[in-house]
């Protein structure tokens, strides 16, 4: 899947102890330098303002005829969906097709399934950040998206499952009249409510983060009401040097916490099945397996969604087919592990020695619901197997109809596990067949229109593609081809940042690369000028420390909260389970530290990603709504301005504009500070 | 659901005025108690209505009005002076709804009976109670009861009534007229005699007593061989050998709760003291009583006699007895069939003076050959008694058909109808009774008869009234009111009464004839009497036999030669031939004749051995089905051959039963009822839903009108008929669906996989060496976790005994009367949402040879020491109490259903919806103590907390320690053969732990190691072959 893997427990420690990141060659694997190999990730050779242009392009000029039928259809499926749901809560869970045996069908399936759509996101903006994937800048955004609507949808489906979805806060151990009765830690239904409400707050965090530039870029475009909401949206970003260095540590903080925590969320999700102990539930290789499987899907969906979108946006110059293979080696590797999976499950199934064990596999593949399984197995390993071959990774339409099988596959594969173990377990005489209902496949149905209608409203008002990470790819990519050394390093030792002066002016040059900046800048500090910040659309690596930006020091924060949460969490558990009202559980010991984990774990994750993003917020100023002087309008989007401050007059005031000019400044100004 | 007629339901005593004043109407008060249709004013709430109540207790006693509903009711525990509200108290009574005359104990609260139970006490039934009996509380709570008594179809007053019929048989004492009182079996003393009286006041008057499940045979052979027309009184605890031709004695069969206790009484195989009867059954169809068989054998219902010949024959030789007559010719029956008839005669012969042959079929000369093996096995006097003879069975089938003659010339100028419901009940009665003069019935709802009827006199239920009955010559019980009347309601001996000119109020009825008749000195009278009749009231039966057994009484042989003679002349005509097959109508243990056809607990109650329910159905063995071409669900029209009863058909759906006759369709009796359309509605509405029976429908078809009485036996075997598939299908409802401990062939490895849910022992094994026999049976018990639990003083158990239980599911009916379990109807339990919290699991071991054995396994919650479902509840919503019970608690759940997942015996019920109850009367029923549950809610077997807890505060009040049987589960409390057992596995003397200690014990999947606290005793077949079929 990556031409130059990294491995990935590295690459995470990395995240917190080096600033690789920092320096741009460190993003181009040097077993990969030539672009003759493959093509550019981003064709069209685009400058920062044709990346603006495009991605914003589309959310200015309105809605088209296709976006308005889409929406429509989404939205009808959508109301469907919520006339079923509200059908459902009014009358009751009877209205589904389950009975006293089959407790779980299309809602835990529905849920299970759309979890695991969701982790492709996760993966590809945390994890292929962390293993500095390029090629993920094209895709992350609208991938992350469709993580927060995949895990909105997957959210709906345990709460409306209880029926009487009012009740729902009682999960929440929250002081009570009741004793205070608490909550029941060791349930992995608990774990999910934990797991889910971590991943979909981080994500949704991270996912904000990292759409604050982007967001800036429109408001800067923008005018009238536009500007106004895209004003308060965008926090009153500017670009400047310091923050963009905090942003860069915080995303990748944000990807190191992400990534455990998705290979959590699937696990927790898998130890609702893989500790009851139902036949064909109660297996330990659940928790991998149902990661790999989420991810496979995830990753099938991501690129169902790429290759309309590319269509229907134009965004073909940015999603290219070098991404939609990358994303195919994703999908065969990843559908080859579910069938080893699935060869391991019967293998254990055979070798435990288990007859309800066997009788469970035996069911599942020649019993009643034969079927589905046979769907399964066709469909997420027999049919991805079709992506080793070149000529089928170069059909879009083959690709788009394998991506729609493998997630019908999968979704058949949670079914398979929920609906055939349960119907038919210990006692023949409570077994039970299950069929559904049309207000289940209503319900179903309205999960996809909610999903594609959130979808459909991101492409529409937001934009979709990360301009501020593809700009620094674009960059790269046009200094590789020009090769004129821009990007070269000078070890040269600064000399020392002068001290601000009393009063004085402070001196604006307008760049139209990063590059460029760098250049000016460096030069600008060895001649003794105060470099006061840089305003740029996309971070501009190795410009800290000639800015003289410190590293940051946010991994502590990291580091501190995150022990708070998992500390509290552990606290509270045990203090509730053991000491405040210790009840019998199923016979377990009132302190049961291993089942105390995947909540500690996850508020871990809660708590250091939330610290961190609202250290990044403080200490950055960034609050919504905030109103900032906007140095430059176009500063968000194709100019780099760099802002200097002439501590004494060694430099002379027109000296400033030559030393500009000389490194291509287009506009030059200054300003009286205030 | 409240219909106009809904509005008089209640009847206070001041009610009970002079004629001509206005009535006080309680209807809105008792309306707005509760149903609560009106909003609370001021003053009036639950209390008023106690005041009310406790009024009328005063009212009664004070006043002793002619139509007092509560008169001096005795109490069993408690004297009624000390009835608090909120607090149970127990009245003894005497159950007919069976009609066996069990002994009754209604649980009553806030002036309602809420349960009924066995008592203990009683000489036949000793505790037991069977479901009909159970449920038949909900019967009096029925709204479609009539609101008081009808002329001409229109609800009138009993002055107009009385005025009708007082008339009309003037007019018959003065032209000479008939009358004929018609009524099924009464066991009330009293009323018999009220009703001769009624007849003798009319020169050509006459009562006919007919059975729907007619024994008038078993009488008829009786009176032929010992001269005297009684059924026997069989005492199954002595028959060391016990030989049943088609009598489902622990199902339906004339007193199903006392035989079942005497059966099991005969079968306790532990310990020093073990024994155990060997029963045998041959039967047409998979009965109860042949599912719990130790051997089995299939017997068509035209073989019986022959083969009943055949085993004569066989003993007459043993005995040395030179047969009356000719043995059967040898190809008549079967190699196989003779070969297990000599058996049965060699083990019979050999436990002769302790072996008993039944016989279920209403057919004379095998009755009378039934009599004569009984008298060479020198039954008589020991396990069958004459002198003392059972009265449960009085119909006389000749008299019946003669009635209907007379009916159909128009003989008969007036038809008074007593219990029963004839017109349903008896073929041709519809019509014929359209040709009496003038028919006066006592029905207390509309149903077939009481449509025919010009005036109807509507009986209280036996919950309201005063009554008695002599189930057992010189055993007498008593029935009291337990509420005041609903209805404005005339027992049958007071309307007997009132038209033979007695103006004495019912009570007075009854006592005048217990002072008269059976009061010791017959004839004391005042004080003396009315304290004696209180201690009998309060106990609810007394003993008044007084003579010394009779020996063994004479029989005449003659009778025999002409039945075998019979027999061998029927036989070629017996069989059918050709594309017939042979019908074979039979009762259901929940609706028997039709009498349950009303009760929504009944016809939800799965059959024990079909496990359906809300349907009757055309029941094929597996071949015939295969070979008819038929699968389950195929509508077919059953229709008589050759124009037999006017070639009478009905429609029903197939169900494929193992272990039933190839040549043989089985129909239950009881459905197709009038008025059961009532239970269109009856479960959840919704998009999806399916009424339970389409509007103006009934429950199944009507079986009985393919009864045949034309040859002066009410038969309900034989008749042929011929199967014609109609292609339309109707999917049964059926509580279980996989039916085998075996798992489908194709889905096991290779051998087959038998899951050991159900341990299986052969007597002999278990004699032998009782834990080899049981070995593999044990799971293991190691254990992960330190037990940090504090634990309560006691710690509560379950044991079920597989080898006593019948499988006859009264703790079922018990279990959803004590805990308000609601009934969904059909459809929903065709989605599997039955929601009754104790099951009977069935298994079939299909025996290879067409032939089944069955395992019945009651599966309740088993309340796991590491129970699944705790564990997994994200809301403690269930969790453990401290005295080893796994609680529910509703007002916490949230319904994830997680718990209902985990449970491996899938004994937690979800509250789909918030189910409607049909008749909202009929929560009067509910039990106070027991919340009802709203939709989305998880329930389950609680273990009759309720019931723990009001023994604990009990013993707490008193001062004193609870002592061991204190408390009964409401299902261990009525089961007839005592297979559950409750208590204290603490206490090491406890009933409980003295169970738990035999051999047999196990715990259902043990392996998994879930401490559960429900144990169960290994099933028993005191059967050799048992052994090498073992799933232990």
């Amino acid at each position: 899947m990556a031409e130059a893997p990294v491995p990935a427990t590295a690459a995470t420690a990395g995240g917190f102890a080096s600033a690789d990141v920092t320096t741009p060659s460190a993003t181009r694997p040097a077993s990969l330098p030539a672009s003759e190999i493959e093509p550019p990730l981003i064709l069209g050779d685009k400058a920062p303002g044709d990346v603006s242009d495009d991605v914003c392009g589309p959310i200015e000029r309105g809605p088209t005829w296709l976006w308005w039928m889409a929406f429509l259809s989404a939205a009808i499926t959508l109301l469907i969906g919520a006339l079923c749901v509200s059908y459902q809560v009014a009358t009751g869970i009877g209205t589904w097709g389950l009975n006293r045996t089959v407790g779980w069908a299309f809602d835990i399936t529905n849920f299970v399934f759309w979890v695991g759509i969701g982790h492709a996101g996760t993966l590809i903006s945390a994890v292929l950040l962390l293993l500095r994937q390029r090629w993920r800048t094209s895709i992350n955004r609208s991938a992350e998206a469709m993580t927060i609507f995949a895990v909105i949808c997957a959210g709906l489906f345990p709460l409306i499952h209880m029926g009487r979805p009012w009740l729902a806060h009682w999960v929440f151990p929250y002081p009570n009249m009741r004793g205070p009765l608490w909550v029941n830690f060791r349930s992995p239904l608990l774990w999910d409510v934990f797991a889910i409400g971590t991943y979909f707050t981080i994500s949704a965090v991270f996912w904000y983060i990292g759409l604050i530039p982007d967001l800036a870029t429109v408001r800067d475009r923008a005018k009238g009401l536009r500007k106004k909401i895209f004003g308060v949206l965008s926090f009153g970003w500017t670009g400047g040097a310091r923050t963009w260095s905090r942003w860069e540590m915080t995303s990748l903080l944000l990807a190191a916490l992400a990534t455990p925590l998705v290979v959590s969320v699937h696990s927790v999700v898998s130890t609702d099945f893989a500790t009851a102990l139902v036949p064909g539930w109660h297996t330990t290789v659940f928790p991998p397996y149902f990661v790999i499987g989420a991810v496979f899907s995830g990753f099938a969906m991501v690129l169902t969604l790429m290759i309309i979108a590319r269509k229907v946006m134009s965004l073909e110059d940015y999603i290219t087919m070098r991404h939609v293979h990358a994303m195919c080696r994703v999908i065969v590797f990843t559908g080859s592990i579910v069938g080893m999976a699935y060869a391991t499950e019967l293998f254990i199934a055979w070798y435990s020695g288990s007859q309800y064990e066997q009788f469970a596999f035996n069911n599942r593949i020649f019993g009643p619901m034969g079927w589905a399984y046979g769907i399964m197995v066709f469909c997420n390993v027999v049919v991805p197997q079709l992506l080793w071959f070149q000529r089928v990774r170069n059909s879009l339409g083959l690709i788009f109809v394998i991506t729609l099988l493998v997630n019908v596959g999968m979704w058949f594969e949670r079914f398979v596990i929920i609906v055939s173990s349960l119907a038919r377990d210990f006692l023949p005489s409570a077994w039970s067949g299950y069929t559904p209902t049309l207000i289940e496949l209503g319900t179903l149905l309205g999960s996809f229109g909610l999903f594609f209608t959130l979808f459909l409203l991101f492409c529409r008002f937001l934009p979709m593609i990360a301009m501020a990470e593809v700009r620094h790819v674009t960059e790269a990519q046009r200094e590789e081809a020009s090769d004129d050394g821009h990007g070269g390093h000078d070890d040269e030792p600064l000399p020392a940042m002068p001290v601000a002066s009393e009063s004085s002016m402070h001196h604006f040059a307008a760049f139209e690369s990063g590059a460029s900046l760098l250049a000016a800048a460096r030069e600008g500090r060895k001649r003794g000028l105060r470099l006061v910040d840089a305003h740029t659309p996309n971070p501009v690596h190795g410009l800290d420390p000639v800015m003289g930006i410190r590293r940051s020091r946010l991994p502590l924060v990291t580091l501190f909260c995150g022990s708070v949460g998992a500390a509290i969490a552990l606290w509270f558990q045990y203090w509730s389970s053991a000491s405040d009202w210790p009840l019998d559980v199923g016979g377990k010991p009132f302190d049961s530290l291993p089942a105390f984990v995947p909540v500690a774990f996850e508020l871990l994750i809660l708590c250091a990603g939330l610290g961190t993003a609202a250290t990044l917020f403080v200490r950055s100023r960034l609050a919504p709504g905030r109103q900032t002087k906007i140095v430059h309008e176009r500063a968000s989007s194709d100019r780099y301005v760099l802002v200097v401050e002439r501590a004494d007059a060694s430099v002379p005031e027109d000296a400033l504009d030559a030393l500009w000019d000389r490194h291509g400044a287009l506009e030059t100004w200054w300003e009286v500070r205030s | 659901m409240s219909t106009p007629q809904d509005r008089s339901w209640y009847r206070a005593p001041e009610q009970t005025l002079a004629p001509g004043t206005s009535e006080p109407d309680h209807t809105a008060e008792v309306r707005r108690v509760f149903l609560r249709e009106e909003n609370d004013d001021a003053g009036v709430s639950r209390r008023s209505f106690l005041r009310l109540v406790g009024f009328s207790f005063a009212a009664g006693g004070a006043v002793g009005c002619s139509r007092g509903p509560v008169q001096h009711a005795m109490t069993a525990m408690e004297t009624s002076e000390d009835v608090v509200a909120g607090r149970a108290y127990w009245i003894a009574s005497t159950s007919q709804a069976d009609g066996s005359g069990s002994g009754l104990l209604v649980r009553c609260m806030d002036g309602r009976p809420i349960k009924l139970e066995g008592n203990p006490s009683h000489p036949l039934s000793k505790g037991g109670l069977t479901a009909t009996s159970q449920a038949s509380l909900l019967s009096l709570y029925d709204s479609r009861r009539f609101a008081g008594p009808q002329v001409d179809g229109q609800e009138s007053t009993w002055a107009a009534a009385d005025a009708r019929v007082t008339a009309r048989m003037d007019e018959l004492r003065r032209q000479d007229g008939s009358l004929r009182v018609l009524t099924s079996t009464l066991l009330s003393p009293s009323t018999q005699a009220q009703l001769a009286e009624l007849a003798g006041t009319v020169p050509n008057g006459r009562v006919v007593t007919y059975d729907a499940l007619s024994c008038s045979a078993i009488l008829d052979a009786h009176e032929l061989t010992h001269g005297r027309r009684v059924l026997p009184h069989y005492d199954l605890s002595r028959a060391e050998v016990l030989v049943s031709f088609d009598a489902d004695f622990l199902g339906t069969w004339i007193s199903p709760a006392e035989f079942s206790a005497a059966y099991a009484e005969a079968r306790q195989p532990d310990g020093e003291s073990a024994h155990m009867s060997r029963h045998w059954q041959l039967e047409a169809r998979l009965s109860l009583s042949g599912s719990r068989a130790d051997r089995r054998q299939r017997l068509a219902p035209w073989e019986a006699p022959q083969a009943l010949a055949a085993l004569a024959a066989d003993l007459a030789q043993k005995a040395g007895v030179s047969l009356p007559g000719s043995p059967p010719a040898k190809d008549a029956l079967t190699a196989s069939l003779r070969a297990t008839l000599a058996e049965i005669a060699a083990d019979l012969w050999s436990h002769r003076k302790s072996a008993l042959v039944l016989c279920g079929h209403n057919d004379r000369d095998a009755q009378v050959l039934v009599n004569f093996i009984n008298d060479l096995l020198q039954g008589y006097g020991t396990t069958l008694d004459l002198a003392r003879p059972a009265q449960q069975r009085q119909g006389d089938d000749k008299a019946l058909l003669a009635l209907r003659t007379e009916l159909l010339a128009g003989e008969v100028d007036m038809l008074v109808i007593g219990d029963g419901n004839p017109a349903y009940e008896l073929p041709g009665f519809a019509e014929a009774m359209a040709n009496a003069g003038t028919v006066v019935c006592c029905a207390a709802s509309l149903d077939e008869t009481a449509a025919l009827a010009e005036v109807v006199c509507p009986q209280p239920h036996e919950l309201e009234r005063w009554d008695d009955a002599e189930p057992v010559a010189g055993l007498y019980c008593t029935t009291q009111p337990t509420i005041p009347s609903l209805r404005d309601t005339r027992t049958l001996r007071h309307s007997a009464a009132r038209w033979s000119g007695e103006l004495a109020d019912d009570r007075a009825l009854l006592m005048a004839y217990w002072s008269r008749e059976l009061a010791p000195g017959r004839s004391s009278t005042g004080t003396v009497f009315e304290a004696w009749f209180a201690t009998v009231l309060e106990r609810g039966w007394v003993d008044l036999y007084g003579a010394t057994p009779s020996g063994p009484s004479v029989m005449t042989q003659a009778p025999v030669g002409d039945a075998l003679r019979q027999i061998a002349a029927d036989a070629p005509a017996a069989s059918p031939s050709g594309d017939h097959l042979g019908l074979v109508l039979f009762p259901t243990v929940g609706l028997l004749d039709g009498r349950g056809a009303h009760n929504p607990w009944l016809q939800e109650l799965p059959d024990p051995v079909t496990k359906t329910v809300w349907d009757n159905h055309a029941d094929l063995s597996p071949a015939t089905a295969e070979r008819l071409g038929l699968s389950q669900g195929d509508l077919v029209t059953v229709s008589l051959a050759d124009g037999q009863a006017g070639a009478a058909s009905i429609t029903l759906p197939v169900l494929v039963q193992p272990g039933q006759h190839d040549d043989v369709v089985a129909v239950a009796l009881g459905y197709g009822a009038l008025g059961t359309d009532r239970f269109t509605n009856v479960g959840p509405a919704w998009l999806e839903g399916e009424n339970t029976i389409d509007a103006g429908e009934t429950v199944g078809e009507n079986g009985a009108m393919l009864l045949d009485l034309d040859d002066g036996q009410l038969r309900s075997d034989g008749a042929r008929v011929t199967l014609s598939a109609t292609g339309g299908r109707r999917e049964l409802a059926c509580t279980q669906d996989h039916h085998s401990l075996a798992v489908p062939e194709h889905l096991a490895p290779k051998g087959g996989e038998v899951r050991d849910a159900v341990a299986f022992l052969s007597f002999s094994d278990l004699q032998h060496d009782p834990h080899e026999a049981m070995a593999g049976a044990h799971g293991g018990h190691s254990e992960l976790w330190a037990d940090d639990h504090g634990k309560g003083e006691h710690q509560w158990g379950m044991a079920v005994d597989l080898a006593s239980c019948t499988g006859c599911s009264a703790c079922v009916v018990s279990c959803q009367a004590e805990n308000n379990v609601p009934v969904v109807g059909r459809d929903e339990v065709r989605r599997h949402r039955e929601m009754s919290w104790l099951r009977i699991d069935r298994y079939y071991d299909d025996r290879g040879d067409g032939d089944v054995t069955v395992a019945h396994q009651p599966m309740m919650c088993q309340h796991c020491g590491h129970a699944p479902c705790e564990t997994v509840c994200p809301v403690l919503a269930t969790m453990h109490s401290a005295e080893g019970l796994n609680q529910q608690v509703y007002n916490r759940c949230v319904g994830t259903r997680y718990c209902a997942n985990n449970c491996p015996y899938k004994v937690r019920r979800f509250n789909w919806f918030d189910y409607p109850r049909e008749d909202r009367l009929q929560n009067m029923a509910l039990n106070p103590d027991v919340t009802v549950r709203s939709r989305g809610v998880m329930e389950k077997c609680s273990m009759c907390f309720q019931r723990i807890q009001e023994e604990k505060a009990a013993a707490r009040a008193a001062g004193r320690e609870l002592a061991d049987g204190d408390i009964q589960m409401a299902c261990q409390q009525s089961c007839p053969t005592q297979a559950i057992v409750f208590g204290d596995r603490n206490d090491p003397e406890s009933a409980l732990s003295k169970k738990l200690a035999v051999a047999r014990t196990y715990g259902v999947l043990g392996e998994l190691n879930l401490q559960q606290v429900v144990h169960y005793q290994a099933d028993v077949r005191n059967d050799d072959r048992t052994g090498e079929k073992s799933h232990g």
